[in-house]
């Protein structure tokens, strides 16, 4: 599998950064700006010659749509990296995360796309944000009357920082060219029945979706009124086996009974459109396969709540207490005293 | 002894066991290399022998004393008496070998193996190639028990004459002197009764040492250091000729051990080894290891600067022994020389080889002594060349001859230097003859000027004594040798023979005879001194090559100042006569011939591994057309007389002759080289200088340059400066900001998304 | 033009997704991350630091999405509602311990808690 282009995207990128790090006249930078914008079609052109042709799909998707998004998300990625503004470089991380929601939109991960939006734009870049404005006001001494303190501009050692992103870039960009590898590019049937399956089965474990779903199934189908009516008590029968839904051997279609008040019974095929929504899928996922993991990140905010708790308490000496006390102040935090407006 | 009853003895020295020789130019390769059948007799083990591990270790006691003495630098004569009475017990236990064993030697001839402690075995498989033994054993055949005879009883001796010569040392170098000369004994007996090469490395190697340090004693000396380090490295260049040869030795035959080695050449087969080069490359090799231990060939010139020890260090090692060590490898390793163990024709090279460096050495060493005024240095000389006699007999063919010279050699030639040690010592360091004279004449110096005669006269193989009887042998030998090159070793080797009479006596007469005439060296102190125990730290710094007047110019006045020169005491006089009546009764194995029917030397060397060489050329052979045994002795004698009586005409009759003769010479542009070359040792040493010491003083800056600037500076530095480079890339991490840590983290997930990613997943794990 | 959305259309229950969306997505997702990281690594500010880890779980988020989508699972949305819920909790509590720092040091700069330097 030839990657050379796209080693040389990744080394055009690696200098276009080194490039970017100092300051640089204007003109400079639109130059700069243009080459990189051109590493990042490179690596899309070596993308689209190196990817095994889709093999049975029949809508694939917009190609360019990603490489546009993957076009912004690299520059402000970059532009972050080289800012000398720590402000306008959260900002640029700010575009960046868009990119990648839309990216994650396009992968067909709604809920995830939003959730990054609120958790990441919404919650931990405001944070960012806040922290950077407060360390800014009382660090004037540090600019000099220049836009930026002397330690955002100057980078660290560029250059080596570039060539080991660049071997870890490449080399991991190689092993994703690889034609021996085991990725199912074009996935093949089995996977792609297995994977409806599973979604089947999540339907089948809310059985209240499901029989509303199957309901509304046979609704569209139903002849009449009194139909309709007959339909709307129905219940759903669980077929042989026990199970409530039957999957389509390629996993595209899914059939349930539901039985009617007279005792007659229904047959009702799902279509895809049926299935349940990555939101709700998701979240029966959370629960069903991975209530452990669900708990664990839970005791994991607490601690780092309890930790932020800590960290934010004011720091004082051990003695002040008795000093405090022997001046015949309250103690700290004593709000009862403080009201009485006395002694302890 | 009457005379004329010696001669039908010389005449019938080689009455012995006959040689079967070849005859005839046909097989003249095969009958100069191999002399007779291989008898090596397997060696017979017998621990109750194990007795003589007493000879080894009473040296070796003697020199914990004598070290710890020196270590704690106690005074006193205790090292003398530790090391003189070890030495005596080594050599009571070395004749009680003799009487002992000696008999059933001569019987059966079977070596004696008297295993004494494991050292290295080890094998790791089971064939012949796969196991490797070197114990602490002893193989006496007969030239290891000559050789312990001779070396422990001069040992003996000399220790005693250094225990009165270093009395001017007593306060500090004492025992360090004693300890040297211990280990030095204890050295030399293990290298000749070792059962296996690598006991006669390790004692090579020791002796060695020893050398290194009894040369270096005088350790305040530049020159005495650097004579040190000379022998040490020309030794050593001789040494890495013996390990590659044990080396060759083990790979092709599979063991080190002399019982073994000699079975496995023995059971060769008749088919000899053609072309095989390392095993033809061992004699050459060993030839080497000779050349370095006895100053050869190109390794001479080490010999000579070795007397800036002293003088007894001079006597036992320099002339009785250690140089001794290489002709006892070449007798010990004869087996390697044959045809049987290298094929007829490389035998016949390494043979004429060896000859002709040993004569070649004898040629060069006798024209040197020709032109030293110093009268140790002139005996250093003669050394050489007498050892080039000795290597010589072993390449033209006799191990008999040679050993025997050897013997002869080690008696006359310790009271030489013993006798110049007198005189020194009574002169104060003086070593010019020019400066000495009339000594005969002088009170208390008779005996030492007569030993000296004694030793004069042996030297230049004055006829019917030991020293001719010896050499005459190795001459016979090379002048009735069927191979023609070997002739010519013969007659170079009578030349020799007459340039060493000359200058043997030309010492001899101006230190001996004429007016009497001492200019004192630098060794004495304060005008009034009687030359007793005061002669301080000594500085003999006189030693410097006689070439250049010494710097005891200033002193020579002294003689007019009351300088009385000290004679010899009791224990050198002693021990001079005793080598004196050593040195005639070495003679004596020849003298009794006739009547025990065989000569005692040669016997030992019959039951020896060099017995194929044992015996001496074709009875009836002939030297320039006429009787070989008289022409011989002819010609051997009028070169002598010859020496002699050049010698006296230039420097007894006259005594200025010779010194007018040098200067004329001098003058002479055409003859100017003669005396200066001799005077400089035909400047071998200069040409070594160029052509090996500029070289590696070089190839030393060089390297220091290369190591200061680029190893120090780039390598070391920068290797230093490492670590904070690194550290300065991660500096960034640890400022103690979140970020820093972050960054940290942040890189880690880098590597690993990395390595998971584009390594591990495309390849690694897959 | 359509906008087709599953709660208008007479489909399944869920349809699969095209191939080429659920990549760009995820695309997005890892250059957000990038970005988020270098912000965090590079700012001195300290909120702004924070900030730029929201951005980081942002894009985790988006990342979850994507993947549940492809999946056509509920559990990647699921999942994102549980880091909504750290991430603000997260925030509250750091927002609270930034306060007290600043008060302490008068300045937003992280360079002035730089006290355990190696």
């Amino acid at each position: 599998m030839n990657a050379n282009l796209f080693y040389a995207a990744a080394a055009l990128g690696a200098v276009v950064l080194y490039l970017m790090m100092e300051q640089r006249p204007a003109p400079f930078r639109a130059a700069l700006t243009v080459a990189g914008l051109a590493a990042v079609g490179l690596m899309a052109s070596a993308v689209a010659r190196n990817a095994p042709a889709p093999d049975g799909i029949e809508n694939p998707g917009p190609f360019w749509l990603h490489v546009l998004l993957s076009m912004v998300a690299v520059a402000g990625a970059a532009r972050m990296v080289t800012h000398p503004r720590p402000v306008y470089a959260a900002l640029y991380f700010v575009l960046v995360i868009l990119a990648v929601a839309v990216n994650f939109l396009l992968l067909q991960a709604e809920f995830m796309a939003f959730a990054l939006l609120i958790v990441y734009a919404g919650a931990i870049l405001i944070t960012y944000l806040f922290v950077l404005m407060l360390a800014q006001q009382s660090g004037d001494r540090a600019t000099r009357g220049e836009d930026s303190a002397w330690y955002d501009r100057t980078p660290r050692e560029p250059a080596v920082a570039l060539v080991l992103a660049f071997v870890i870039v490449a080399a991991t960009g190689d092993a994703l060219f690889r034609k021996d590898s085991a990725l199912p590019w074009n996935a093949s049937p089995a996977l792609v029945a297995r994977a409806g399956e599973r979604a089947w089965e999540r339907l089948a474990d809310m059985p209240a979706q499901l029989a509303d779903e199957a309901r509304a199934v046979a609704t569209e189908s139903a002849k009449d009124e009194a139909a309709r009516t007959a339909i709307a008590g129905a219940k759903l029968v669980p077929l042989e086996g026990g199970r409530m839904l039957q999957a389509s051997p390629d996993g595209a279609t899914a059939t349930a009974t539901l039985k009617l008040a007279d005792g007659t019974t229904v047959d009702v095929t799902l279509d895809g459109s049926r299935a349940p929504d990555n939101s709700k899928a998701l979240g029966h996922a959370l629960v069903a396969e991975f209530p452990v993991s669900l708990e664990l990140a839970g005791v994991i905010l607490l601690m780092a709540l309890f930790g932020a708790v800590v960290l934010a308490r004011r720091q004082m000496e051990m003695a002040e207490d008795e000093r405090r006390a022997a001046a015949g102040l309250p103690r700290i935090g004593d709000g009862d005293a403080l009201r009485r407006g006395g002694a302890a | 002894m009457d005379p004329s009853a010696l001669v039908p003895v010389v005449l019938a020295m080689a009455d012995g066991a006959h040689a079967a020789a070849g005859d005839g130019h046909a097989q003249h390769a095969a009958a100069y290399a191999d002399v007779g059948a291989l008898p090596y007799a397997k060696a017979g083990v017998d621990a109750g022998f194990s007795w003589l591990k007493w000879m080894l270790l009473a040296p070796l006691a003697s020199v914990v004393l004598c070290g710890t003495f020196a270590l704690l630098k106690v005074k006193g004569r205790w090292p003398a008496v530790f090391t003189v009475a070890s030495f005596a017990i080594a050599a009571a236990l070395a004749v009680q070998l003799y009487r002992q064993w000696g008999p059933s030697l001569f019987e059966s001839g079977t070596p004696l193996a008297v295993p004494l402690a494991d050292w290295i075995t080890f094998s790791w498989g089971n064939g012949p190639f796969q196991s490797f033994t070197a114990n602490f054993g002893l193989y006496v055949d007969g030239i290891t028990l000559l050789w312990m005879l001779f070396v422990t009883v001069l040992a003996t001796l000399i220790a005693l004459y250094a225990s009165e010569y270093m009395e001017s040392d007593v306060r500090a170098g004492y025992a360090r002197f004693f300890f040297a000369v211990s280990l030095f004994v204890a050295s030399m007996l293990i290298l000749v009764m070792s059962d296996n090469l690598i006991g006669l490395y390790m004692g090579w190697e020791g002796v060695g040492l020893c050398s290194y340090m009894l040369i270096g004693y005088y350790a305040k000396q530049v020159g005495a250091t650097a004579a040190a380090k000379k022998a040490f490295i020309m030794n050593r260049i001789g040494d890495l000729g013996l390990a590659l040869a044990i080396f060759l030795i083990w790979t092709n035959y599979g063991t080190v051990q002399y019982d073994g080695l000699f079975q496995a050449i023995a059971s060769s087969g008749a088919e000899t080894v053609q072309g095989s080069w390392s095993k033809a490359a061992i004699p050459f090799l060993l030839l080497l290891a000779v050349c370095g231990k006895s100053a050869q060939g190109p390794l001479f010139t080490w010999l000579p600067d070795a007397m800036w020890g002293p003088t007894p260090v001079s006597a036992l090692i320099h002339a009785a022994t250690m140089v001794t060590a290489g002709i006892y490898l070449l007798a010990r390793m004869a087996p390697f020389y044959t045809a049987q163990a290298i094929g007829a024709e490389w035998a016949e090279t390494a043979l004429l080889t060896v000859g002709w460096i040993g004569c070649a050495t004898a040629f060069i060493g006798a024209t040197i002594a020709c032109g030293q005024f110093d009268y140790k240095r002139v005996f250093a000389y003669s050394t050489i060349s007498s050892l080039g006699y000795m290597v010589m007999g072993l390449g033209v063919g006799t191990a008999f001859g040679g050993v025997y010279y050897v013997f002869t050699h080690a008696w006359f030639k310790a009271l030489l230097f013993l006798t110049a040690g007198a005189v020194m010592h009574g002169m104060a360091g003086q070593v010019d003859f020019r400066k000495l004279g009339g000594l005969m004449k002088v009170p208390g110096f008779r005996l030492t000027m007569v030993c000296m005669l004694l030793g004069c006269l042996y030297l230049a193989t004055a006829p019917f004594s030991a020293a001719a009887l010896s050499k005459d042998i190795i001459l016979y030998q090379a002048l009735t040798s069927p191979v023609e090159q070997v002739r010519w070793m013969g007659w170079l080797g009578l030349a020799t023979a007459g340039i060493t009479a000359y200058y043997a006596f030309r010492v001899w007469f101006r230190l001996a005879l004429g007016p009497v005439h001492i200019e004192p060296g630098p060794d004495q102190h304060g005008h009034d001194d009687h030359g007793h125990d005061d002669h301080g730290h000594a500085s003999h710094a006189a030693h410097a090559p006689a070439a250049h007047a010494p710097a005891a110019h200033g002193h020579g006045t002294h003689a007019g100042h009351g300088f009385h020169p000290h004679a010899p005491g009791l224990r050198i006089s002693l021990v001079l006569s005793l080598i004196a009546v050593g040195s005639v009764l070495a003679g004596l194995p020849s003298y009794l011939e006739k009547s025990n029917g065989f000569n005692w030397i040669q016997r030992f060397v019959e039951r020896s591994s060099a017995g194929i060489r044992a015996t001496v050329g074709p009875e009836h052979a002939e030297i320039l057309g006429r009787d070989a045994h008289g022409t011989l002795f002819v010609l051997a004698t009028g070169v002598v007389v010859v020496g002699f009586l050049l010698a006296w005409l230039l420097h007894a009759a006259n005594r200025g002759l010779g010194d007018r003769l040098r200067a004329s010479m001098l003058q002479t542009p055409g003859l100017k080289w003669l005396p200066l070359g001799s005077e400089h040792g035909w400047y071998v040493d200069g040409i070594y200088h160029v052509l090996f010491g500029v070289p590696a003083w070089l190839g030393a800056q060089v390297l220091a340059t290369v190591d200061r600037f680029v190893v120090d500076g780039v390598v070391v530095n920068a290797v230093g400066r490492i670590p904070g480079w690194f550290a300065r890339v991660f500096q960034p991490l640890y400022t103690g900001t979140v970020q820093g840590h972050a960054l940290s983290m942040a890189g880690g997930i880098a590597l690993i998304v990395g390595w998971v990613i584009w390594w591990w997943l495309s390849g690694g794990a897959s | 033009m359509t906008i087709p959305m599953a709660i208008l259309a007479d489909a399944a229950p869920v349809t699969a997704a095209a191939p080429a969306n659920v990549m760009v997505t995820l695309v997005l997702a890892l250059a957000l991350f990038g970005i988020g990281l270098v912000g965090f690594l590079t700012r001195r500010n300290m909120i702004l630091m924070f900030l730029c880890t929201e951005l980081m779980f942002q894009a985790a988020a988006l990342a979850f999405v994507a993947f549940g989508r492809m999946w056509m699972d509920l559990s990647g949305q699921l999942m994102v509602i549980f880091i909504l819920t750290v991430a603000a909790a997260e925030a509250a509590l750091a927002l609270g311990l930034v306060v007290l720092l600043y008060r302490r040091k008068e300045t937003l700069s992280n360079e002035a808690w730089a006290d355990m330097k190696e």
